[in-house]
């Protein structure tokens, strides 16, 4: 059977059109075989029967809330099914791939009735399958979710598309999946290199640019990848610590612990020019020096001459910039140790340090959500670290919160790809963040997470830069699509509740209430009893605009009660002090120590608070109930039922 | 609070938070507010406001729009809680 719109594949939920040539019962028959195919099963499946050389109008339908299915053959309704429940097309491919001798041109409409101007405008050469867009190229596309069409492809990036549209994905087709994810990695890390190989240096501080560029060194021994290594090496080298801050002194750490290790047959040979000796004494020296100029991060005090920290000095593992940067340089470390053993005993702090973190989020964390929100708490939650531990070392450095990271995501994503503005965030966007797909993936192919492997496939892969779905290569992951999960979810450890109105993420409203069970600080707002809606944009919101960190309006609005859909209660008498300075009265919750440790955050602790102490979900409704009494000062508000 | 995805006469999902507030004794005459932020400025459902920031008792229930998306609000206990509009270029 000759394939028309997809084709069959038995792994994918999709829709394909077929030729069926032998179900042709006269000469003037041309049979099409029309199926929405499950994973090793058709949902629902027709033969329809059209007269050959005759065009013929042919629409195929499928609603996902009265799970009906229907195909119109020229006005007349020639099948009706019943689908699955759970079951949406999520795995579309948009290939018209067959019989080029007849397929002349394919039109993309916003509407359903093909009225207007069409998006889209492709012609399929004579006797090809391909699809040519209207400014020329070749390209082979796959459509996925019910989002925003968007190209990935090398070369010419725009293909007629309206980029603002929120109706789908289209990324380039390959001839295997490994395939598209090397070609999208190749893609990218060959802008990344061509950059860098002209002067423009100014990304080497992302780690993820680096890894971009040194693994499609590693996998094809292109020449350009190294220089581009090279000359990376050459900008965070001529970079003094006390010149950056600890964000980026760490990043940096980080990227050229990457370089170190990447070319390790090069470092030892070839010169530094600047310092007249090798790159492997030259990055030595910039790590030791990066690392006591930021030790305080990592120990909490100076390393003596031994690389050992002070004693009894404990490091604030909740949510300041110390396991962040620790895990960074935790890169550079291990990429070194081998060479320079002196700094083993850094190592041995650092791995001690990641495990304390871990053991935090593995309980504030447990359930998915994130005390900081959606936004830092991606970067927050120690992943990119632990892999590097994990793969560098047999530590065991896997913890179970780990497998619930993407949930949080799941539940929380929004038709414009956004997430509810819970905690401090700048514009976060699904399609931007690595982080999300870093998540995603240690879920699926370390704990096997099939909701994760279904999000990620359906609404990530295309997305990223191919990076992490080629490390975590793993093309027989299970997934089960994140539609079969209830609408409603209880983030137990993090005290939020996330409702939605369906799974299809383009129209769903979208509920979202918070009460934390815990004050830690930082990035986590003052919003105990808030709440926000979503439906087709933000309805009830959280208020305030993240500037930048400590401003004055982070500090007396943004991050404060007033600032959310929450109950204030203006005393006169009350007093914010942070940071040794008053801040303005708002009426909102009280402030306790930030960066609380993990006994300080169990119930009946000083950071501990309330949250949500009841909660029961059927299908018809669902009830939760929440405490608010301790986050407010007990001289205005009952510390029992104060605010229920 | 309870969500009802489902609620007879509605086609779109619905929610209704009760909120108790117990003051201490020594700040008993303190005011207690709720608030509700909105991206676009929230409108009476039914006639007009008594001015621009203090809505009559009766008016308390009230349309918030925003890009295609509408949610209706409505005030039901206290039977006489106020409801002011704050913000904008006419707020206080």
């Amino acid at each position: 059977m000759d394939a028309l719109f997809d084709d069959y594949a038995s792994t994918r939920r999709h829709l394909f059109v077929r030729h069926n040539e032998g179900a042709t019962t006269n000469a003037g028959d041309c049979p099409l075989q029309i199926v929405f195919q499950d994973v090793n099963s058709y949902a629902a499946g027709w033969t329809a029967h059209c007269s050959c050389d005759a065009w013929h109008d042919i629409s195929v339908s499928w609603n996902h809330t009265t799970r009906k299915a229907s195909v119109t053959i020229d006005g007349e309704v020639v099948g009706m099914a019943d689908l699955p429940a759970g079951y949406v097309p999520d795995e579309q491919r948009f290939t018209f791939s067959g019989r080029g001798d007849v397929f002349r041109s394919v039109d993309v409409w916003e509407n359903d009735d093909a009225t207007g101007a069409a998006m889209a405008s492709f012609r399929f050469p004579e006797g090809t399958d391909d699809l040519t867009s209207a400014e020329g190229g070749t390209h082979r596309m796959r459509l996925t979710g019910n989002f925003r069409w968007v190209t990935t492809e090398k070369g010419e990036p725009a293909i007629a598309l309206d980029h603002e549209s929120p109706r789908g994905r289209m990324t380039m087709i390959g001839s295997s999946e490994l395939i598209e994810g090397f070609a999208k990695l190749q893609s990218r890390a060959q802008d990344f290199a061509t950059a860098f190989n002209h002067g423009d240096t100014s990304r080497s501080d992302q780690p993820l640019v680096i890894r971009t560029i040194a693994l499609a060194w590693l996998l094809t021994d292109e020449e350009p990848y190294r220089e581009a290594l090279f000359h990376a090496a050459d900008a965070i080298l001529a970079t003094s610590p006390d010149s950056v801050d600890d964000m980026v002194g760490s990043a940096i750490a980080d990227s050229i612990g990457v370089i170190y290790d990447t070319l390790h047959k090069d470092v030892g040979t070839r010169t530094h020019a600047p310092s007249g000796t090798t790159y492997r004494v030259a990055i030595a020296e910039f790590v030791k020096a990066s690392l006591r100029h930021w030790a305080s991060y990592i120990c909490g005090g100076e390393f003596d001459s031994q690389w050992k920290c002070p004693a009894g000095e404990t490091i604030y593992v909740s949510g300041s910039h110390a396991p962040n940067n620790s895990g960074k340089f935790g890169s550079a470390v291990l990429a070194l140790v081998d060479d320079f053993p002196e700094l083993e005993n850094v190592a041995v702090r650092l791995l001690a340090n990641l495990k304390a973190v871990q053991a935090f989020r593995d309980y504030a964390l447990a359930d998915g959500g994130h005390y900081f929100g959606f936004a830092y708490g991606a970067g927050y939650s120690e992943l990119r670290s632990t892999m590097i531990w994990h793969t560098a070392t047999d530590a065991n450095v896997l913890w179970p919160y780990m497998a619930n990271l993407p949930l949080h995501y799941i539940y929380g994503l929004r038709a414009d790809h956004d997430f509810p503005a819970v905690g401090d965030r700048h514009a976060q966007n699904i399609d931007w963040a690595d982080e999300y797909v870093l998540q995603s993936l240690v879920a699926s192919t370390r704990f096997q997470n099939q909701y994760a492997e279904a999000f990620f496939r359906t609404h990530q892969r295309g997305v990223d830069n191919g990076f992490y779905e080629l490390v975590f290569w793993n093309p027989d992951a299970s997934r089960t699509p994140v539609a079969t999960l209830p609408l409603v979810r209880h983030f137990i450890s993090t005290g939020e509740v996330i409702a939605r109105e369906s799974w299809y993420f383009e129209t769903s409203a979208l509920f979202e209430f918070r009460a934390t069970p815990y004050y830690v600080g930082n990035h986590q707002h003052h919003d105990n009893g808030a709440f926000s809606l979503y439906y087709r944009a933000p309805l009830l919101v959280d208020s305030g605009r993240y500037d930048l960190y400590g401003t004055e309006h982070w500090h007396n609005y943004y991050r404060r009660t007033i600032a959310h859909n929450a109950m204030v209660l203006y005393d006169p008498e009350e007093k914010y002090v942070s940071y040794s300075k008053k801040r303005s009265n708002d009426g909102g919750q009280r402030w306790t120590r930030e960066y609380p440790t993990l006994e300080q955050v169990q119930p009946g602790q000083q950071a501990a608070r309330m949250g949500i102490n009841a909660y029961e979900h059927t299908e018809k409704y669902t009830y939760f109930r929440a405490d608010m009494s301790d986050s407010y000062e007990s001289t205005k508000l009952e510390q029992q039922r104060g605010w229920v | 609070m309870v969500w009802l995805p489902n609620l007879p006469g509605t086609s779109h999902p619905s929610f209704f938070f009760h909120d108790e507030v117990h003051k201490t004794a020594d700040r008993a005459g303190l005011t207690t507010r709720i608030l509700l932020h909105t991206a676009q400025r929230p409108e009476p459902a039914g006639g007009e406001p008594a001015s621009p920031c203090h809505w009559k008792v009766e008016d308390r229930t009230y349309r918030i729009a925003n890009g295609g998306g509408v949610a209706t609000v409505s005030t039901l206990l206290p039977p006489k809680a106020d409801v002011f509009e704050v913000g904008g270029f006419d707020g206080a």
